[in-house]
């Protein structure tokens, strides 16, 4: 018998500091957004299965049959209605959400179901300041929110997938991808020994590293693999990509998409300094709906990774202040950042009483107090 | 300069991870190797970089949550884990053995392998196993033991085991044959994925310095 306190594996409940925090992060990015004329939409909780993909948590069919699932993520809601509501709307669009998200099955790594997913796309646009503008923002919200130490590091996964193309024995192929996936240069360039490809796939790697050591290398690239416009949209995004001098800005075109394998053009992940795995990414994508496609570029995080990496600590200064405390002064108190708690009983030691809810500060004749 | 920390396992390889190691810029206190010592932890000769000793199973996994942020492994702990937060930059050429199927010598004189369909196995590499019968369509049963895996087929707990293999003297002792290998094994430095991205010109510092010094 399940012990009626237990949640399932994966899920739960989330008290006190975590909750607020995260309400107010979840804020601070979405009202970035909106202030940089991003649209906020809201999507259902549930869809169609056929338009999710795998690791969903499927429902029971309803009356007509139709199978239905809860979210694993927001994007496809988005391409969905950039493709059909918002079709003939003016493009650019610019679209900014957040939400719930649940998992079917979580991972060693990453055991939670359930996420708060926060996001925001700007559909339409094949210029390269629609990338800029996005990972620009996205930067600059994650440094609102407390995130040091940011290294944004910028992949191109067409770049190997064109050499992968030009390799035909499959052998050879899947033993390659085995070895870049664990970044082992040696036996890569073992195995590539005489083979035409060899200088490509070392360029590439070459390519990895911080952007300002990496240029005069990145200026070759398109020499040896061609994509001259690609190599040049690159450099301008990279140009215009400002970092403190805390954080730094990487490339890495030996990298393979191993989730979310849907980017077309460049991608881009932000990751911290002693903080596991990417806290933040994004990258462009095609959107495709009947015989029309446009391009389109997201970016996406979910909240129990920004809380993990962000270093601000808990400021909500909460106050203990009698019932019948005037609205003025509880607006005066509001507004220099306190949270307040107002007591329901009369006639008592109002310090004693803030002791015994744990709450720092209390208000008596109208001056604030620390215990 | 961010704090580093190495996680070297305990057990088969400790001698040639001494002579790795010891050689660098970064050499650790030799107490390190010490069989005896209860010491988990242990300085270097440089102020940002310590080690931590732990299981050879546990290496990974030290690794992947970003407890140490470099580490040695066995490529049969690489491949069992599969962590996606884990690169594994350089072969160290020490450790060498392979993963394979054993079965007892009685059993093989009654069945033919190729006419196995549904099988039980003893290991402690559910996963490598589950994969490579998968590919030959052959449905297993895991037996998931941590150690003594030679026990079970004596002990009626299932006729086949998949391990590491060395010499096969083990196996020999225990009436067992190998059958088949599954993979070649050595150890390789393992770097943790975040570490790589955001330290990397120190990250990459120690493992050129390291691998100069790989036979």
């Amino acid at each position: 018998m399940v012990n009626k306190f237990l949640v399932p594996a994966g899920f739960k409940d989330s008290l006190n500091f975590d909750a607020s925090i995260e309400h107010k992060y979840k804020n601070r990015i979405i009202n970035y957004f909106r202030d940089n004329g991003f649209t906020l939409i809201k999507t259902p909780l549930i869809e169609f299965s056929k338009n999710l993909d795998r690791n969903t948590l499927t429902l029971k069919k309803n009356k007509k049959n139709d199978q239905l699932s809860i979210r694993n993520d927001i994007t496809p809601q988005i391409i969905r209605i950039a493709s059909s509501r918002l079709a003939n709307k003016i493009r650019p669009l610019k679209l900014c959400y957040y939400g719930e998200v649940v998992r079917k099955m979580g991972t060693i790594l990453r055991p939670e179901r359930q996420f708060q997913q926060v996001g925001a796309e700007i559909i339409g646009s094949e210029s390269y300041k629609a990338d800029v503008e996005i990972i620009n923002l996205a930067y600059e919200t994650l440094k609102k929110i407390g995130v040091k130490n940011i290294v944004i590091e910028i992949t191109a996964p067409f770049f190997l997938e064109s050499l992968f193309k030009k390799i035909t024995n499959k052998d050879l192929k899947n033993k390659l991808k085995k070895y870049i996936k664990l970044k082992d240069i040696n036996n890569c360039l073992k195995l590539l020994k005489k083979n035409e490809l060899y200088d490509s796939f070392k360029t590439l790697h070459l390519c990895s590293g911080s952007i300002q050591n990496k240029k005069k290398y990145i200026s070759k690239l398109s020499k040896i693999i061609g994509y001259e416009n690609e190599v040049e949209r690159l450099v301008k995004i990279a140009n215009l990509i400002k970092t403190s001098k805390y954080d730094s800005l990487n490339v890495d075109f030996f990298d393979l998409q191993t989730n979310k394998n849907y980017y077309k053009g460049i991608k881009f992940t932000f990751f911290a300094k002693d903080v596991r795995g990417e806290i933040a990414g994004g990258g462009r994508y095609n959107l495709k709906y009947g015989s029309n496609s446009e391009t389109a570029i997201g970016y996406t995080c979910y909240m129990d990774t920004i809380l993990r990496s962000s270093s601000l600590t808990n400021q909500n200064k909460k106050i203990l202040i009698a019932f019948n405390t005037s609205n003025k002064i509880k607006q005066q108190l509001i507004k220099k950042g306190y949270s307040l708690f107002k007591t329901f009983e009369d006639n008592i030691d109002i310090k004693k009483e803030a002791k015994k809810f744990g709450i720092k500060y209390y208000l008596i004749n109208n001056i604030v107090k620390k215990i | 300069m961010s704090k580093i920390v190495i996680a070297v396992p305990r057990g088969r390889i400790t001698k040639e991870c001494k002579n790795l190691l010891l050689k660098t810029s970064f050499a650790p206190d030799p107490l390190l190797f010490d069989k005896d010592t209860r010491k988990l932890t242990f300085k270097s000769k440089k102020r940002n970089i310590e080690y931590i000793k732990v299981r050879a199973f546990d290496a990974c996994t030290f690794v992947a949550f970003g407890a140490a942020q470099i580490g040695i492994a066995g490529e049969d702990v690489i491949n069992e884990f599969d962590y996606s937060e884990i690169y594994a930059p350089l072969d160290l050429n020490i450790g060498h053995c392979r993963i394979s199927v054993a079965a007892l010598k009685s059993l093989l004189k009654k069945e033919d392998p190729e006419t196995w369909s549904n099988i039980r196995i003893a290991t402690k590499y559910p996963n490598i196993t589950k994969k490579f019968f998968y590919n030959k369509g052959i449905q297993v049963e895991i037996i998931k033991l941590s150690g003594s895996m030679e026990l079970a087929p004596s002990l009626n707990m299932c006729r086949r085991i998949v391990d590491l293999v060395s010499t096969g003297k083990t196996l020999k002792e225990n009436g067992l044959t190998e059958i088949e290998e599954i993979m070649k094994i050595q150890s390789k430095l393992i770097v943790n994925r975040s570490a790589y991205k955001t330290n990397m010109n120190e990250v990459s510092k120690i493992i050129s310095e390291i691998g100069t010094f790989v036979k």
